[in-house]
Formats: C-alpha cells, sequence, structure tokens
C-alpha cells in the first residue's frame, strides 16, 4: 500500500478500496476523488475496506454517506468491511451509517453481501 | 591659488639670454612631473575603484584622492533607479570647505546645481560652470545604456583650464566602469540571493507538537552562492520529513541542482517512500540525469507519536542527538554521496527522540574549516549542544556562535534543530487552521493522553471528539489566511479536560456544530460545553478515565 492510504482492488465487476489509517478533513477529498474516479458506470457497487482505519471522523463518514448516495442514483451498490473489533466501529453507529449501507466483517463477506443484496435497497 | 610666478619673472628679466631654451626646458620638465603626478593619480583611482565593489567606498576614495592634489574640490553624483540625481561623493580641501557650502551650483536639489547636472547627463559633454571666483568643471559618467552621472572639479580660479578638463574625463571613464561593475555585482548577487532564498523554506511549517528551528549563512565573500539546503515536511500522516543536504560545489549549477534534490526529495516523500527508498531513488535520479555534482544528505522521517526517527544518510556528517544526559552523534545508515555510486544501497537506522532531546542536523561547514580539522568541530559542536540554551531559536543561535562565530565562513553553513514538546500535567498548543494540522496535532494529543494515564480506547475516543472540535474550529478559520486555534488539555480531578478555542464567530458555526460533529463529540465525552463571544468560540470538553488509569510520572 502506498503512502497515500488507499489501495484500490477490482475484482471482476467490484471495486474495493482499501483505506488505511487515519482519515480526517487533509486527506478525505483525495482519498474521494480516487475512490470515485475507480467506480465507472460498469462497475457492480463498491466495498470500502475499513479494516486497517484507525481514526475517521465526521468528514470521513459524510464521504463514505456521499458515496451511497451517488452510487444509489446510478443504480450501484455499496457495502462496508469493518472488523468487530475496529476502534471506528462504535462511530459508525454514532453516526447511523449503518443505516445507509450493508456492513460485513470482511471485505469477502462484504463483496458477498453486495451481491446478493442486488439493486441496492437501502 | 596663488601661482609662484613671481621669482619666474625675476629669472625671465635676470637671463635673457637663452631664455627660450630655459623656458622650454622648465615647461618640458612641468609637463613630464604633471604627466608622472596625473600618472599615478589615475593608477591610484584605478586602485581605489577596483578595490571594492561598495560604491560609497570607492567613490569617497576617488574624491579624497584627487583633492586637494588636482581639485579644490571633488564631488561625485549618480543618477538613480527613479531618474533623480544624489550626491554620493564629496571631498574638499580643508582650507576651502566655508566657501564650498554657499556655492549654489554645488548644492545637489539647487536650481542651478540640477541644470547643470541634467545638462552634461543630456548631452554627454563636459561643461565648465562659474560661481563667484570659482570655477567647475563637471563631466558625465557614461555607461553603455546611458549616462551614470556626473564628477565635478572645483577649483578656486575663475576659469578652469582644459587640462583639468582632460584630467576630469579620464576619472569620469574609470568610476564609470567601476559604477557599472558595482551595478553589475549587485545585480547578480540579488539574483544569487534570490535563488538562494526561493530554494530554501520561506519558513518552517507549524507542526503542533513539535518544535523546530533552522539557520543558513552563505559563505564565502563572492557572489557564488552555495548548495547547501534543508528541508521540513508534514508527510500525510503523523510523519514529519527531515531533510538537509549540500550538493559539492558551488554556483548557480550548484544552486539550481540542489533545488532539483530537494524537490525530487518532496515527491519522493509525499508518495509515502520509506527513507531507504527515497535516497535510492535520489541517487538513480542524479546519476540518470548525467549529472557532475553529487550531494552529501541525511533524510530522515519522524514519528510525532512515537518519536521513532528512521534516517539515511548519503556521506554526510553524523546528525547529533543532545539530552540532557550527554551529546552523541548518530554514526549509522550511512552510504556514499549521493550521485557517486550507481550500486550504493541506502540502509536505515533508528533512533528514538524523546521529549526533551534535540535532534541536530547540520553541513559540514559548521564543523568543518580551512583551520579546523574534522575531529576537532564535530567536538565543538557537541560542547556548544550541551551547555546550549532550552529555547530552541536561542540554541541554534549559541551554536552557531560557538562553532563558526563571527567569522566569515569559507564555505555555507545550514543547520536544522527538532525537538519533540515535552509533556507536562498541561498542555497547551497553538496549531495553525489547516487540515495537515490535525494528524501531528492527535499525535501530539495521544502522547499526552497516554501518558495522563488513559487506556487505548479512552485515548481513541477523546482523540475522535476533539478531532471533531478541531476539525470545526479549521472549517471556520476567519480570513482567507489560515489563524491559529488554541488546544488546551489538562488533568482534572478523575479524568481529563480539553478546551479548543478558536476565532470564528458562533453564527457561521452553529449549523455545523449541528451536523455530524456534535453527536460524535456528545458521544466520546462525559461533559461538553460549547461557548460562543464575539471573538470566537470555546469548546470545553470533559472526560473521565476509569479507575485503573494512572498518571505516568
Amino acid at each position: 500500500m502506498s503512502g497515500r492510504g488507499i489501495d484500490i482492488e477490482r475484482r471482476d465487476d467490484v471495486v474495493i478500496a482499501r483505506l488505511e489509517g487515519d482519515i480526517d478533513l487533509a486527506n478525505t477529498p483525495i482519498l474521494s476523488a480516487t475512490i470515485l474516479e475507480a467506480v465507472d458506470n460498469d462497475a457492480f457497487g463498491l466495498v470500502v475496506d475499513l479494516s486497517d482505519v484507525r481514526y475517521i471522523d465526521s468528514v470521513g463518514i459524510r464521504m463514505l454517506f456521499t458515496f451511497g448516495r451517488s452510487l444509489r442514483a446510478s443504480r450501484q451498490g455499496m457495502a462496508i468491511a469493518v472488523p468487530s473489533d475496529s476502534p471506528v466501529k462504535k462511530l459508525l453507529k454514532i453516526t447511523h451509517l449503518d443505516e445507509a449501507a450493508v456492513f460485513r466483517a470482511s471485505a469477502d463477506d462484504a463483496i458477498v453481501a453486495l451481491r446478493e443484496s442486488g439493486t441496492p435497497q437501502y | 591659488m596663488s601661482r609662484p610666478v613671481s621669482w619666474t619673472n625675476r629669472l625671465r628679466a635676470a637671463l635673457p639670454v637663452g631664455r627660450q631654451t630655459y623656458e622650454r626646458e622648465r615647461e618640458a620638465r612641468l609637463a613630464a612631473e604633471q604627466a608622472g603626478r596625473r600618472l599615478a593619480l589615475f593608477a591610484d583611482a584605478t586602485k581605489a575603484l577596483t578595490s571594492s565593489f561598495d560604491l560609497n567606498v570607492v567613490l569617497h576614495d576617488l574624491a579624497r584622492l584627487v583633492t586637494p592634489a588636482f581639485a579644490d574640490a571633488c564631488l561625485i553624483d549618480l543618477v538613480e533607479s527613479d531618474g533623480s540625481v544624489r550626491r554620493w561623493a564629496t571631498a574638499i580641501a580643508p582650507a576651502h570647505e566655508p566657501w564650498a557650502a554657499e556655492l549654489e551650483v554645488l548644492r545637489p536639489a539647487s536650481e542651478r546645481h540640477d541644470r547643470t547636472a541634467q545638462d552634461v547627463l543630456r548631452t554627454g559633454h563636459p561643461q565648465v560652470v562659474t560661481e563667484g571666483g570659482h570655477s567647475a568643471v563637471v563631466v558625465p559618467l557614461k555607461g553603455r545604456p546611458g549616462p551614470l552621472g556626473a564628477l565635478w572639479l572645483v577649483q578656486v580660479a575663475p576659469d578652469a583650464g582644459a587640462a583639468i578638463v582632460d584630467l576630469a574625463e579620464e576619472l569620469a571613464r574609470r568610476a564609470s566602469i567601476a559604477v557599472e561593475n558595482a551595478r553589475l555585482f549587485a545585480r547578480q548577487r540579488t539574483v544569487s540571493e534570490t535563488l538562494q532564498q526561493s530554494l530554501l523554506p520561506e519558513r518552517l511549517p507549524d507542526i503542533p507538537g513539535l518544535t523546530t528551528a533552522a539557520r543558513y549563512v552563505p559563505g564565502g565573500p563572492d557572489v557564488d552562492i552555495g548548495g547547501d539546503w534543508y528541508d521540513v515536511m508534514q508527510l500525510p500522516g503523523a510523519g514529519i520529513g527531515l531533510a538537509l543536504g549540500d550538493v559539492v560545489g558551488r554556483g548557480e549549477r550548484a544552486a539550481a541542482l540542489m533545488g532539483q534534490l530537494r524537490n525530487a526529495v518532496r515527491a519522493y516523500a509525499f508518495e509515502g517512500l520509506s527513507p531507504a527508498d527515497v535516497m535510492d531513488q535520489v541517487n538513480g535520479l542524479l546519476l540518470d540525469a548525467g549529472s557532475e555534482h553529487m550531494a552529501t544528505m541525511v533524510y530522515g522521517v519522524l514519528d510525532a507519536e512515537t518519536g521513532d526517527f528512521r534516517f539515511v544518510s548519503a556521506g554526510h556528517p553524523p546528525p547529533l542527538v543532545v539530552s540532557p544526559a550527554g551529546a552523541r552523534f548518530l554514526d549509522a545508515g550511512s552510504g556514499p554521496p549521493v550521485g557517486s555510486l550507481a550500486t550504493a544501497r541506502y540502509t536505515e537506522t533508528s533512533v528514538q527522540l524523546l521529549p526533551g532531546m534535540t535532534l541536530l542536523l547540520y553541513t559540514d561547514g559548521l564543523v568543518e574549516d580551512r583551520n579546523t580539522p574534522l575531529e576537532e568541530g564535530l567536538q565543538r559542536l557537541c560542547a556548544a549542544a550541551l551547555d546550549g540554551p532550552a529555547d530552541l531559536e536561542a540554541f541554534c543561535s549559541h551554536v552557531m556562535r560557538r562553532t563558526v562565530g563571527a567569522t566569515p565562513c569559507d564555505d555555507d553553513v545550514a543547520l536544522l534543530a527538532v525537538q519533540l514538546l515535552a509533556l507536562g500535567d498541561r498542555l497547551h498548543l497553538r496549531v495553525p487552521a489547516l487540515p495537515g494540522a490535525l494528524a501531528p496535532l492527535r499525535a501530539t494529543l495521544r502522547r499526552w493522553l497516554l501518558r495522563a494515564g488513559a487506556s487505548e480506547v479512552e485515548t481513541y475516543e477523546i482523540l475522535t471528539a476533539c478531532g471533531e472540535a478541531c476539525t470545526n474550529a479549521i472549517r471556520h478559520a476567519s480570513g482567507p489566511l489560515a489563524s491559529d486555534f488554541e488546544v488546551e488539555a489538562a488533568v482534572v480531578e478523575g479524568g481529563v479536560e480539553i478546551r479548543v478555542r478558536d476565532q470564528g464567530s458562533w453564527r457561521e458555526r452553529r449549523s455545523d456544530v449541528g451536523g455530524r460533529g456534535l453527536p460524535i463529540i456528545d458521544a466520546y465525552v462525559d461533559e461538553l460545553e460549547i461557548t460562543p463571544s464575539p471573538s470566537g468560540t470555546e469548546v470545553r470538553m470533559r472526560r473521565r478515565l476509569s479507575a485503573d488509569g494512572e498518571l505516568v510520572r
């Protein structure tokens, strides 16, 4: 993973964005642009993997909400991978992000959940 | 000036026979003497005019050479960049000072003076002006692009002869060359200094929890600039890149290469490359470019949270770590200078910088010169660093004074000193309202919270709450220029209290605090109080710490 804190992988028609380290006001714009650029119209959906994220603030949370909204508009789906022991998991609940996206404990599980959900329901 | 003519007349009368022969001989002898004196004057004038590039000095020297031997007063005016004429040098024979002050024609800004000077400058021809029994020869100083100024030779005689006009013109010719050279030199020096300054950081970045200070002193008396540089980079996350190096050689090419190196290091560093990889890349870059230059440098990344400093040295003098217990040079992690060896591989060394320690990077000009062997210079630096003051700026001044001192250096000297903020029961940080300040701010707060006895989970949650308050402060920093905000943390009964004070107005903040930030703060602290005031807003947060957390003393 590069020092920019993001790694993009395309697995078949699903885009996996692995984020790393801290997500705050300083790097959210570049992360957001990088992810949106990677998700083209042919992609089935996006998995945001927060397994290696140590810190996220409200600006980062807002970015995830925005992804969900814009993907829904283009009939694509989004799922989020966050392990149960992740320090940021509680924050996602506080901000009700869990009501706006599918959560799973790993990226693999998130891909399965994304496909099962078919057309996004949220 | 009185002329010794009376005895000559007597001689003429006494010796009618052979008078013409005698007179011819005498005139020839006087002319030869006069020519000899003039030649000596021109030689002295050239010497004076080329002794320095400081026009004030050389023009005064010239005026004093001429007075009183060749003229009763000598004045030099130069045309300034705005077209006005300014008096640069005045020499008046002591006996003639009283009347010289009275002459209108010699007084700059007087109508007669200015008209005469402008006439001479415009026409490029000498003028002879008289006023009250004095005469002044005014000749132009001519430069390649246009008139440079005017030289005035004043005689206490109603009419100056052709001989003094010749003399004035010859002196003016020499002075013109000196003026042009001095101005060229000044321009070159300005270009050099501008180039140098533009290649060094304008100011070191404000990084919360980190104190930095730097010195740069150009070496040598000439216009050549050196290739020393330093840089402090706030890398993505809590890493702080520290670079300092020295391009071998001097002059514009060395400086330009220094600029390229500095940018290359920045680019690789911001890509997240490790110090060893940065050095490998920079080495390859230099060798590929076929540059004849090489450079010694140190590059390392300091983790603002742990104090871990991982660094690589490319043939550079060893960094120095100073602690209250002593000073030691970090000798490991060395490879050859970059640009010298294609097969060079750089390996990293790591050292832990604790609060209260000072890390010192420097170029060899600080420890080595013609009279000081390296070993002695290193010892001198060590001794200077050990009894330096606590304040980092004062510390740098102290080290500079005790090493290179007041003597002009042969070589450039660059010095960069870095300290992690020492932590106490109270923490007070002034933070620039920039997004990049958030990560090092968290790193410092994290260090403080762990020290204050917070558990990992508590630390994370307090950081998150505090992060929201700080993000708000940054987003609503008043004005287009980033202002600062303050973060204060204190150990209180049963927990910690953190205050974030900004200068933003309550009105513009209200909508945002009520967004996603406020619920986050609310969830992670036990007490939250937001106090708006006309001058800014204070967010006070208090969080209890679990009983098992203990203050680390």
